[in-house]
């Protein structure tokens, strides 16, 4: 069931709160329930940077296990949400850099098979796979947050951890190089 | 496919500022005022509106997402730093604890099984059955650990035992009988002793005076002809006043006779306590 960002941003406040209290008073449901209402969205990152089901699965579970470690030391300079992208994206790319490491030392052949397309939506969909492979991790991570997620540029700022200017230069850039990357496919070859 | 010409960076970002909104009033503007670039916005909304429908279906791939597993070694910190912290202070302290007394019951002296007078009071013997032995409690269990650290076990001091007498109705030998048996003391009476009717003060019939063995026997002193001597070892002797006089010493200078305490020892102890 998607959820409704609107919804979400406007009782996050308050229920994350509780609900980090209440997980730091010893209530070890209320992580559950934290694990509920972001793990869909920790997934779409992490499968914006990673493209891949599982490598993404196993990224959820990372970064999920980080939040679960080091929630009291959660400052709350930010809010829960935008901190809990923030771990998904470092961990995402922490998962893409050991992928390519692991692509790097096997056989061609192999490496080959390793790529499988993974967005639904027929054909554009995968010129937007193909494209989005062609871009670093990180860039993948910007136009995911800024796409997909429908984070605001402040929001962003906290996720990636600089000013609302760099991500707004990082957002350019990254869409400049989707765009050659997924135009150079023959994507939306329509102007 | 021809290069494309290189928009200018202001263009370039209202192309893009454009392609985005989703306010066709501001796509007609553009339109109007930029015709030629028509065709290049059409491509980045089209380009655009697939990206954003490409976002992985969280509905249909997110509920296939493992449920979390609580790593084993990732219990938050703060909540399992504490209770860690409290266990290993507890067995530092009950380490502490055991040492010390184990150091203790090694160095400290055996405990005493026989009781001895230590006093002008007569000791009183432990009971055969029952009874406790010093620094023991009564389940054998040693003592020490009741105490401060470092502190040396001590006898406890031996309870007295209260005995009743009628204040009117009994006689002397009476008296001393009773005193003999419930306070497991050795009373002689030497032959030449009154038994005399005891009353102790003004009480009225009935009523009881109670005491130890010892305030008993004073007492008994005050209101007979008799003079108590303790002879030690939970053994007193009753002598006839008339008798003892002649041992007591002379007043003193003050024409005060000496007090009962300094009384004539002779071969008579007064050691042995109660």
């Amino acid at each position: 069931m998607p959820i409704d960002a609107a919804r979400v941003a406007g009782m996050s406040f308050d229920e994350d709160t509780l609900l980090v209290q209440r997980f730091l008073g010893g209530d070890a449901s209320a992580f559950d329930r934290i694990f509920d209402k972001y793990k869909d969205r920790v997934y779409v990152v992490a499968q914006g940077v990673l493209l891949n089901p599982d490598e993404a699965q196993d990224a959820v579970q990372d970064a999920f296990a980080l939040i679960y470690r080091n929630l009291p030391r959660f400052r709350r300079q930010s809010s829960l949400s935008t901190w809990i992208f923030r771990v998904a994206v470092n961990t995402a790319i922490q998962h893409a850099r050991k992928l390519k490491h692991r692509k790097r030392q096997l056989p061609l052949s192999a490496a080959s098979d390793q790529e499988a397309p993974i967005l639904d939506g027929g054909a554009d969909a995968a010129h937007v796979h193909q494209a989005l492979s062609q871009l670093r991790p990180d860039d993948r991570a910007v136009l995911t947050l800024f796409y997909w997620e429908d984070l605001s540029l402040s929001q962003m700022a906290e996720a990636l951890g600089c000013s609302a200017n760099a991500v707004k230069t990082r957002v350019y850039r990254a869409r400049e190089r989707f765009r050659e990357a997924y135009t150079g496919l023959g994507g939306s070859e329509d102007g | 496919m021809a290069k494309e010409k290189r928009l200018p960076q202001e263009l370039e970002d209202l192309l893009w500022t454009v392609a985005e909104s989703d306010d066709p009033r501001v796509r007609s503007e553009f339109e109007l005022r930029y015709p030629h670039l028509r065709g290049e916005l059409a491509t980045r909304t089209a380009m655009l509106d697939v990206l954003r429908h490409a976002k992985p279906k969280s509905g249909s791939e997110g509920s296939k997402l493992r449920p979390f597993e609580t790593p084993k070694s990732a219990r938050p910190r703060s909540l399992w730093l504490a209770p860690a912290l409290a266990v290993l202070l507890a067995a530092l302290g009950f380490g502490a604890f055991s040492l010390t007394k184990l150091l203790i019951s090694s160095s400290a002296p055996p405990p005493k099984t026989e009781v001895q007078g230590t006093g002008s009071e007569p000791s009183q013997a432990p009971p055969e059955d029952g009874g406790t032995m010093q620094g023991m409690t009564p389940d054998g269990v040693e003592d020490a650990g009741r105490r401060g650290v470092g502190e040396r076990p001590t006898p406890p001091p031996t309870p007295e035992k209260s005995i009743e007498l009628l204040a009117q109705g009994m006689s002397l030998m009476e008296a001393l009988d009773k005193i003999a048996m419930f306070g497991q003391v050795d009373i002689q009476v030497m032959p030449d002793v009154q038994n005399v009717p005891l009353v102790f003060g003004d009480s009225p019939p009935g009523a009881k005076v109670i005491g130890n063995v010892r305030q008993l026997l004073e007492m008994i002193e005050r209101v007979a002809p008799v003079r108590i001597l303790d002879n030690g070892e939970n053994a007193y002797l009753v002598l006839p006043l008339d008798k003892v006089r002649n041992l007591e010493p002379e007043p003193g200078p003050t024409g005060e006779a000496a007090p009962s305490s300094s009384r004539p020892r002779g071969p008579v102890s007064s050691s042995g306590g109660n």
